[in-house]
């Protein structure tokens, strides 16, 4: 049983979400019945919502379940309130202690889980880790590549060469790897492998040196051939010209004049020839002007025809084969080195011993598709009977296939499970989802699902809000299907837009809309948030500001920060602005390498003294900071959050790849990583549209929409049809082809078509998400719109504009010469933004600052063991094994530790043994401590001290005397009331041991011992010290 | 509260029956704190000691841990892990006809080593877990006493391999299944080859002593047995264990049978009672069937003040630790034994170290560090890389400069380094050779210890070349190690040099005949799993634990960072051959033990505390989730404590105001004593800071190694080229160094003639002789990178210059044929030109000077960057506005040619070989020379051009100069993007 439910914004998702899967608990016959449902989300913080929504609903169920959204509909299915409350409670503490086993999850994260489960069988260490980075590990895979080149290469070195001066010639700096990391990513796209495995391209064979060959030489070929071809028709119809006697300049506006710059010798490129000149050369009426014909079309009627209809049918089918030869020419160059790289790439990842996310979802597919599922939740350890999934228009085409046989072997036993998704709200397809799964595939997978109860209510929005968003949607997707042409698409995933408004009353909520130059945009931001802050008495909190990409946001929070007004950003701000913390990164240089001038010189200017030696990088960066403080601390408290993002990077990559500073530096050097953000609930929030997906904020200003674009050229993998045609070399093959206009002279200008429509898709939908995450008003701010539809604000003007009179007041702006400078467009009144309830923060608020301490404050510079001079305490028995004063050859700690060991004469073997196992000492070397012990033990056999008999021995005996003091002397023999004592040395002879026999011996006096004998054993020298 | 140790303590010291008593505690510093506890009591005059009025000394009870009781009373000591893995290897070479390499096998060994301990552990019969799904018998007298579970469990994993018929189609081919069975069918074997082979080598694995005890003691009788082993100690006190192992739970059961044991359990909370709650699961087990022996906190427990604080960082956790201490303890009498920060990610400790408050004079670390943290083995992981890496040119050894720049940015490193050994570092860094001679390390005992040859041929897999190489490892730490001892802050590098040390002489004794690159992966393989244990002795102190480590212990301040679901509780990772429902059906310790294990741990910790600090990580970025601990959620929703929450707040603020660059007051002096180039002038008008930092403080960009050539290197090595080829053959002789001094030598001693003339034939010469020119451009890069071979992406570069310097070579000839003329003349390479204006010198070189025909000079400059129609066509009409954007402030389109124009202009005015000749500039610039035929264009005759460039210019020169005007730092963000003082300017 498969629920597939269409939830447009705000329809009340996430408690649909959370209801089905509380539901399937209450219901469940089973003990545990979290461990079989597995709920999946988008993106960490989804799962983490998730998660919270649900234990927060089952705590309400479990103390006062009346107040519970769901008891209504819980009461009639789960019996009475009591019954709910004692299954709530039952359900909601297992969770809590089972707290692995409760299953929401991202895919990624369950994808990786099971793929664990398997790693021996991929071939993998048990150890294995997942990069995330892909883009670092295609980095240091070319540069090893490029590293490892020899001169033996030749049709590589070749090939780089190429394309080295390929730059140069297009005027950019030569750097070799500059340009295949480009095509390396690109090959380790997602993009890639789905072209490679829907056509089934053997990459292999495609790539390989052959057949790269091949297509140069069939494209070079083409490319002389038609050029050939050209220059000969051209001149064929010249020649007809001149043999008649005709000048080509005397034709209509001497159009056939052109024909002498396609019949040249040196020709190495051809154009298209005008629109007039296709009309004016296929129609004799038109080749010459009304006055001229008269006399000259005479002499070349019947003879100009054949020639010139040839010209103009070279540039059909054949000019779009030529225009394409050119594109695939220009990639054999860098498709040459996918192999290579490609080998490259699978050994770093060995030898780093990670695997590449997106290749583990290939490996996983390897292992669904090959296995029952059954067996995969054997290995797994749990087998789940639901699966709750959410955003699925955000599912990439190998999740689902990943999917698709656990959903579906839950389906066939009749169980339930929850689909949930929005078409209109995909805007991840860069990142591979496939929003057509949800449209129509998953229909086809599962003829059976219920699609038939979307969520058509509005949960989030005031009515304005809603009313605007279910015109708007409607018009616009109208506009952008007569703009694109034939298909509807756009209205057709629009069409049920239209939402019922269910929160506020009717025509409650606030709309604004200013369209100005886009320098003024963020003056018109600033305004805004004072406005809704100061007369609306909105906390900073309620407002969030919508950005498109990082690098606005972070203008947007540069711009208010300056203004006064508390923000904080996701990923919009670079750790790396931070002057504190570029310092704190170049002293750290200096460190690595004094003779750096330039680093140097910070350090000297700011008189910051940088150690020669540390023990670590952390270390290293505190003892800078602390430095760094001395000078200016309140600087360094208003940087606290990027040096704490530094220090982080630091202790991350620590844990991960060591101590190795200049290693660190050089990562350092090519990163470029964002602040993360804190929660503040008083700040006002820069977020990106992207990230604020699934996000609602009481009020939101959205600037810059212009950058909303319809569609943009971009390069995407393609796969030309060329059977049949000349550029045909047998082998089916992937190209890297910028598509744009002029891809439609070429064999793509059907992926250039399908690439556009679905961009303004995206886009569409872009602008969807951005225009639904408010609650009560919001701002959309935009660059006045030009003539033509560019962008999505462009129609966003045009639906208002077209709004009959007083559906907005207008406002209207100038610059002191009457210049209009913007137009407002305005509906609705300010919004009550006082929070029901007035509930406080459940924070209090600590400062976080960078205080920071040595380890050791003052060095004492005392002599003292090492042990206890510094804060740190420690016992080290390391310490000793190192002290340079010890023997060489034997070392005394050791000797005296297996000696220590022997209770009777035959532990020594053991004892010895020990030591060797525990790499003390070498087996060659333990024969020579061996020898030396056991001679010293027979030659004290005599004595009594090595009795055969374990139970008269002491060793390791420790005793404490009445002031708390221990003592250990090293071995006793005791016998009845009478006690010796022995204490083995092996250094000098020094007068303290005496004393401390003494002691011992004390110590059994007064334990009520008559009869205590002790004896100092210097065992090198062999030589007695009694008492 | 009284600490649960410290109430044993004081329950068998006032009992006075402890002499011959035995205790046993869950780990060594449960053992040190009790050995405290009785110390106190011994030391109190107030305490009545065991009986008697008078107090004397005693001898203190056997302690021990648990795993130490046990391997004692076995009489076996297990194999370290290295030792037992290489063991294990051998065995398994036996039943694998195909096996993996040693160092790609360790990462499994541990797995199977894991599940063999399990397996003996939980005395679960091998041959029954590691049935051979091809002979499986649905009924078996075999199988007859499996319980129902375990059959179940079986019963459930077979049938995914079989059917009536035997084996499953697909678990036949090549998938996954066959892959698993393949394995699986291994195991068995491996396991009974394995023990075998230990036992007749008197060796053990963990599990393997614990068997051996059980069995010993079924055929021996527990009394006795323990008479045996421990004659002083007559009865045996297990204190504060939790979960136990089925071999453990069977020999108590014994020992509690015979009378000889007596039990302290730790479970006094209502929570860690729970029976929900996991911490509950050995608990309940435990008490009812060893009986706890006495009351323990007869007066009950308080709940303490939980605080939970939410930091958007890993770092900011530790940050947030002086706040709390400060809160916690009094910082003016500090007595921090009472207060035990736990961390749960070990990686923090480094950052934890350094934010303990001054006042704090004692800390006292408790737990393990990984040694792939540590400064050492990053150390010796450089060093076997660097012996990997070697070269060897004729009788002279080479190292690579990747490595040996590692080493020597080394801390650890550093601090064996005197005076001399300093110098030679730095020396080594100042020169940035590519490939670094042996002999330049001479001259410092450690610097040639380190910097020797020793794997001479890394393609011989031989023993005592592996021997050499690790004497080699071991030489160096026993050198190292001695320097670290000096500082008290290397205490722990010394740790890990001995645990490094260890393993490579463990590795020694195995005499291996492996490949170099594989002893080091091996090698790396071990060392990376090693976790050193500090330990600190003293207990006075802050405490600093791991959650494990605080077993037993009790803190009346309790802080733990890291509250992070995934981190506290650990996530936990299957690492077995075994799937876990066969687990579950043999009652092998699943996750679910794990968790049970952990939540015991966090409740018992926080059941005495008063106050409870959880911090954790809020950070959603990558795979971290900034979700808190379940610890925290239960406290809250099942437990329904209040807790007290906090958000650690920090403004995202404004930069720091930026600090004035003031001129010094003789500027103008100093100005007029260097010399200005076209270059200098630019980074004037690009930013007055730029040039303030490069020319008044003489700051260049560090000269590091370079890895491969950059756009200025290849621009010089193109240079060069062009300069030797029209300087004559002797300077296209590969050893030829084209530097200024020599070639002016060169020139001086006649040993290099000028040629002055440049003919069709000289040139077709060259363009036909690639080689010839291709050793030329491969000598220079060989100067430039100060490397003994050109090789990698380098091979790219250098064809490239060899592309460019033909064609170069191939447009001159043009020029010459499309002038009509046979030759034309060389005036000046490379050529010292000078212009001086109101007392500033201005100097620069002009690539060539020539002349293609009788009255006209060509100024020729080679451009391998970029060039832009806007900077050379400079007329009347345009002069005001190319004039403007060359000064505009903060332009970052400036026309950069037009100044070189202007200086040119001004550099050859007036020289001899100018008289009367007029002026053509010309560029070659690299991007088009190989479409287009090189562009000449008239000295900017522009008389208007000039003059306002001039006027200007000297506005310039006087803005730079006036002492009055602070160096101004520019404001476009992309100057600054690319500028060499971006770290240290404080824009």
């Amino acid at each position: 049983m498969i629920d597939i439910v269409k939830a447009s914004a705000g329809s009340g998702k996430t408690f649909l979400l959370a209801k089905t899967y509380i539901s399937l608990l209450f219901k469940a016959a089973v003990d545990h019945p979290y461990r079989h449902i597995l709920a999946v989300t988008f993106t960490n913080k989804a799962t983490e919502e998730m998660k919270s929504r649900i234990l927060k609903e089952l705590d309400i169920l479990a103390r006062t379940p009346e107040e519970s959204g769901y008891y209504k509909e819980f009461s009639k299915q789960f019996g009475s309130a009591a019954q709910i409350r004692k299954k709530a409670e039952d359900v909601l503490y297992d969770i809590l202690h089972d707290y692995s086993a409760f299953s929401v999850s991202t895919i990624d994260k369950f994808f990786q889980t099971t793929l664990k489960s398997f790693a021996r069988e991929i071939g993998q260490f048990s150890t294995y880790q997942i990069e995330l980075d892909k883009d670092a590990l295609v980095q240091e895979s070319v540069d090893r590549m490029l590293d490892a080149l020899t001169e033996d290469e030749k049709t590589l070195l070749e090939w780089l060469t190429e394309s080295a001066m390929e730059q140069i010639e297009e005027g950019r700096k030569a750097n070799v790897a500059e340009s295949l990391y480009g095509i390396a990513k690109a090959l380790k796209s997602d993009a890639h492998r789905e072209v490679v495995e829907k056509n089934g391209i053997d990459e292999e064979k495609a790539y390989s040196k052959e057949n790269l060959k091949a297509v140069r030489k069939v494209c070079r070929q083409c490319r002389k051939d038609f050029i050939e071809k050209v220059r000969n028709s051209a001149q064929a119809v010249l020649d007809v010209f001149s043999a008649a006697g005709v000048d080509p300049k005397e034709t209509n506006r001497s159009f056939a004049a052109k024909l002498y710059t396609y019949a040249e010798d040196g020709l190495r490129s051809v154009d298209v020839p005008s629109p007039s000149f296709m009309t004016n050369a296929l129609d004799p009426e038109k080749w010459f002007a009304k006055t001229k014909a008269k006399t000259l079309l005479p002499k070349v009627q019947g003879l100009l025809e054949e020639p010139f209809r040839a010209f103009v049918d070279l540039f059909g089918e054949e000019y779009k084969i030529f225009m394409t030869s050119a594109v695939l020419e220009k990639q054999v160059y860098s498709l040459g080195i996918a192999s290579e790289f490609t080998r490259s790439f699978n050994d770093l990842m060995k030898e780093k011993n990670v695997l590449n996310i997106d290749d583990s979802n290939t490996l996983l597919r390897k292992i669904i598709d090959g296995t029952d599922t059954p067996f995969i939740y054997e290995k797994l350890g749990v087998r789940y009977t639901n699966f709750l999934l959410d955003e699925f228009q955000d599912t990439s085409t190998i999740q689902w296939d990943n999917f698709k046989p656990l959903v579906k072997e839950s389906s066939d036993n009749g169980n339930e499970n929850l689909i949930v998704g929005d078409v209109k709200q995909s805007i991840y397809r860069w990142r591979g989802s496939d929003w057509h799964l949800l449209d129509r595939e998953i229909k086809g997978d599962f003829p059976s699902a219920d699609d038939s109860k979307p969520l058509r209510a509005n949960w989030r929005s005031l009515d304005q809000v809603v009313s605007f968003n279910n015109a708007f949607f409607t018009y616009a997707a109208g506009v952008l299907d007569a703009q694109s042409g034939e298909d509807a698409e756009v209205g057709r995933i629009y069409k049920d837009v239209a939402q019922e408004v269910r929160i506020g009353t009717p025509g409650e909520g606030m709309l604004d809309f200013t369209f100005c130059h886009t320098d003024c945009q963020l003056d018109v931001v600033l305004d805004s948030i004072r406005k809704i802050h100061d007369e609306g008495g909105a906390g900073y909190g309620q407002i969030a500001v919508l950005v498109r990409t990082n690098k606005d946001g972070a203008t947007v929070a540069s711009h208010l920060i300056a203004g006064g007004i508390p923000v904080i950003s996701d990923d919009s701000l670079r750790v790396k602005s931070s002057l504190f913390v570029r310092r704190l990164a170049s002293l750290l240089h200096y460190v690595d390498n004094p003779q750096d001038t330039v680093n140097g010189y910070l350090a000297m200017d700011l008189g910051v003294s940088c150690p020669e030696s540390f023990q670590s990088i952390p270390d290293l960066a505190e003892e800078l900071l602390r430095g760094l403080r001395r000078l200016n601390p309140s600087a360094m408290d208003s940087e606290v959050l990027y040096i704490q993002s530094f220090m982080d990077t630091i202790q991350e990559w620590v844990a991960s790849n060591g101590n190795n500073l200049n290693a660190f530096l050089k990562y350092w050097d090519g990163l470029n990583p964002a602040l993360s953000s804190p929660q503040d609930p008083d700040a006002v929030r820069i977020i990106t549209v992207h990230k604020a997906k699934g996000l609602e904020f009481p009020y939101v200003i959205f600037p810059f929409a212009e950058s909303v674009e319809l569609s943009r050229p971009e390069s995407h993998w393609c796969h030309p049809d060329l059977e049949g045609t000349v550029l045909e070399t047998g082998v089916s093959s992937a190209y890297h082809v910028s598509l744009s206009s002029k891809s439609e002279n070429t064999l793509f200008s059907e992926d250039f078509k399908r690439e556009r429509r679905l961009q303004i898709i995206d886009n569409f939908n872009t602008l969807y998400v951005a225009l639904t995450r408010a609650g009560k008003g919001m701002h959309v701010i935009a660059k006045a719109p030009g003539k033509d539809i560019r962008n999505m604000s462009d129609i966003l003007w045009r639906y208002i504009d077209e709004q009959p009179e007083g559906e907005f007041g207008r406002g209207s702006f100038h610059d002191s010469e009457g210049n209009e400078t913007a137009v407002s467009f305005h509906r609705g009144e300010m919004p009550d933004f006082s929070e029901k309830g007035g509930k406080a923060s459940r924070f209090e608020d600590r400062v976080a600052s960078y205080p920071s301490f040595p380890l050791n404050p003052e060095n004492d510079g005392s002599d003292g063991d090492v042990r206890e001079r510094g804060r740190l305490k420690f016992s080290a028995d390391a310490v000793d094994f190192f002290s340079a004063e010890e023997s060489p050859r034997l070392k005394g700690l050791l000797l005296h530790d297996i000696l220590s060991d022997v209770v009777v004469p035959s532990d020594l073997d053991e004892a010895v043994a020990r030591r060797v196992r525990h790499g003390d000492i070498s087996s060659s070397d333990a024969a020579r401590y061996k020898a030396l012990l056991e001679e010293r033990i027979a030659s004290v056999a005599s004595k009594g001290w090595f009795p055969e008999d374990r139970s008269k021995v002491v060793n390791e005996v420790t005793l404490m005397d009445v002031d708390g003091s221990i003592h250990r002397p090293d071995r006793v023999l005791v016998s009845g009331k009478s006690v010796f004592i022995i204490d083995y040395k092996f250094g000098e002879e020094h007068e303290k041991y005496k004393w401390q026999i003494a002691r011992y011996a004390k110590l059994y006096r007064a334990m009520g011992y008559d009869d205590v004998k002790a004896c100092l054993w210097y065992v090198y020298e062999n030589k007695f010290l009694y008492l | 509260m009284k600490p649960f140790l410290r109430q044993v303590a004081d329950h068998y010291y006032i009992e006075d029956t402890f002499e011959d008593k035995c205790f046993i505690f869950p780990n060594r510093r449960s053992m040190a704190f009790f050995t405290k506890y009785l110390r106190d009591n011994v030391a109190d005059p107030a305490v009545k000691a065991y009986g008697c009025a008078q107090r004397r000394p005693m001898v203190m009870p056997l302690t021990l841990t648990i795993n130490d009781f046990f391997y004692r009373a076995h009489g076996v000591d297990t194999e370290d892990r290295v030792t037992l893995l290489l063991e294990l290897y051998d065995c398994y070479c036996q039943v694998n006809p195909k096996p993996e390499t040693l160092d790609e096998f360790i990462s499994w060994g541990e797995v199977i080593l894991g599940d063999f301990s399990d397996v003996d552990k939980y005395m679960v019969d091998p041959e029954q877990v590691f049935t051979n799904v091809r002979e499986y018998k649905e009924i078996q007298d075999d199988y007859s006493y499996l319980t129902p579970a375990q059959k179940q469990a079986l019963d459930e994993f077979i049938s995914h391999f079989r059917d009536k018929n035997g084996l499953k189609p697909n678990a036949k081919g090549d998938n996954v299944k066959s892959r698993f069975l393949m394995i699986w069918d291994m195991l068995l074997p491996l396991y009974r080859k394995f023990n075998a082979h230990l036992g007749s080598k008197n060796m053990a694995y963990d599990g393997m002593v614990y068997r051996g005890l059980v069995e010993k003691i079924s055929s021996m009788g527990a009394a006795e047995f323990f008479k045996d082993a421990y004659p002083r100690c007559s009865k045996f006190v297990f204190v504060g264990l939790n979960a136990l192992n089925e071999s453990e739970r069977t020999v108590l059961r014994r020992m509690n049978n015979a009378g000889i044991a007596e039990f302290c359990w730790d479970y006094s909370s209502q929570m860690l009672k729970d029976s929900r709650n996991r911490s509950s699961a050995y608990m309940d087990l435990n008490v009812t069937e060893f009986k706890q022996e006495w009351t323990l906190d007869p007066e009950g427990l308080k709940d303490p003040q939980i605080n939970v604080v939410s930091v958007p960082s890993s770092v900011g956790q530790a940050k947030q630790l002086p706040g709390i201490l400060a809160e916690t303890i009094d910082l003016r009498t500090p007595d921090c034994t009472d207060c035990a920060i736990v961390l749960p990610d070990e990686s923090l400790l480094m950052n934890v170290l350094n934010s303990i408050p001054e006042e704090i004079e004692d800390i006292n670390v408790t737990m393990g560090y990984p040694m792939s943290s540590s400064g050492v083995w990053s150390l010796m992981e450089d060093i076997s890389s660097l012996q990997l890496h070697l070269r060897k040119r004729g009788d002279q050894w080479y190292f690579y400069h990747r490595q040996v720049r590692s080493i020597l940015s080394s801390g650890i490193f550093a601090k064996a380094l005197d005076e001399s050994g300093k110098e030679i570092a730095a020396k080594i860094c100042r020169d940035a050779k590519y490939y670094i001679p042996q002999s330049d390390f001479k001259g410092n005992p450690i610097m040639e210890l380190l910097f020797r040859p020793v794997v001479e041929n890394p393609k011989v897999a031989d023993v005592s070349r592996i021997h050499r190489f690790q004497d080699y490892q071991m030489e160096f730490i026993s050198a190292l190690a001695p320097k670290l001892l000096e500082n008290p802050d290397s205490a722990s590098e010394i740790e890990f040099a001995k645990r490094y040390y260890s393993c490579v002489s463990l590795l020694r004794d195995k005499a291996l005949a492996v490949l170099p690159v594989t002893y080091v992966k091996l090698l790396g393989q071990l060392a990376s799993g090693e976790s050193v244990p500090f330990e600190g002795e003293p207990l006075k102190g802050l405490q600093i634990m791991g959650p494990l480590e605080t077993r037993a212990l009790d803190f009346r301040n309790v802080i733990v960072l890291s509250c992070n679901e995934g981190i506290f509780p650990k996530k936990n990772v299957s690492t077995s051959f075994i799937p876990p429902e066969l687990r579950k059906g043999f009652g092998l310790p699943t996750n679910e033990f794990k968790d049970a294990v952990l939540a015991y741990s966090f409740y018992r910790l926080i059941q005495r505390a008063e106050n409870v600090w959880l911090v954790y990580d809020s950070r959603m970025e990558k795979m971290k989730a900034g979700e808190e601990s379940r610890y925290i959620k239960q406290l809250e929703y099942h437990f329904r404590k209040p807790l007290k929450r906090y958000l650690a707040k920090a403004e995202m603020a404004a930069r720091n105001p930026e600090t004035p660059l003031p001129k010094p007051a003789d500027i103008e002096q100093r100005v007029k004593d260097m010399t200005l180039s076209v270059s200098s002038m630019q980074n004037y008008l690009k930013c007055p800071a730029m040039f303030y930092y490069s020319s008044i403080c003489g700051l260049k960009a560090d000269k590091e190694v370079s890895e491969s050539m950059d756009a200025s290197m290849l621009g010089n090595v193109y240079h060069a080229v062009m300069q030797a080829l029209y300087l004559g053959p002797v300077a296209m002789d590969p050893g030829f160094a084209m530097d200024r001094q020599h070639i002016k030598d060169a020139l001086a001693d006649g040993t290099l003639v000028p040629m002055k003339e440049v003919t069709d034939g000289y040139l077709g010469r060259w363009i036909k002789d690639k080689a010839g020119i291709k050793s030329r451009i491969r000598s220079l890069i060989k100067d430039e990178l100060h490397t003994i071979e050109v090789a990698g992406r380098d091979l790219v570069m250098e064809e490239v210059i060899l592309q460019y310097v033909v064609k170069t070579l191939e447009r001159d000839r043009e020029h010459l044929r499309a002038k009509g003329v046979g030759s034309f003349k060389v005036i000046g390479l490379e050529l010292p030109v000078s212009w001086s204006c109101d007392g500033y010198k201005f100097f620069g070189y002009i690539d060539r000077v020539d002349s293609f025909e009788d009255g006209t000079v060509r100024i020729v400059d080679y451009k391998t960057g970029k060039v832009e129609d806007k900077d050379i066509g400079i007329s009347d009409d345009n002069a005001q506005e190319v004039a403007d954007a060359l000064f505009q402030v903060d332009n970052e389109n400036r026309p950069k040619i037009a100044l070189q124009l202007f200086l040119y202009g001004r550099y050859v005015d007036g020289k001899d070989w100018m008289k009367g000749k007029s002026m053509v500039n010309v560029i070659y610039p690299a991007a088009s020379l190989f479409t287009t035929p090189v562009a000449e264009f008239e000295k900017p005759r522009s008389e208007r051009f000039g003059e306002l460039v001039l006027g200007k210019l000297k506005e310039s020169l006087a803005e730079l100069t006036d002492p009055k005007v602070d160096f101004r730092r520019t404001c476009s963000e992309k100057i600054c993007g690319y500028c060499d003082f971006r770290n240290i300017c404080g824009r």
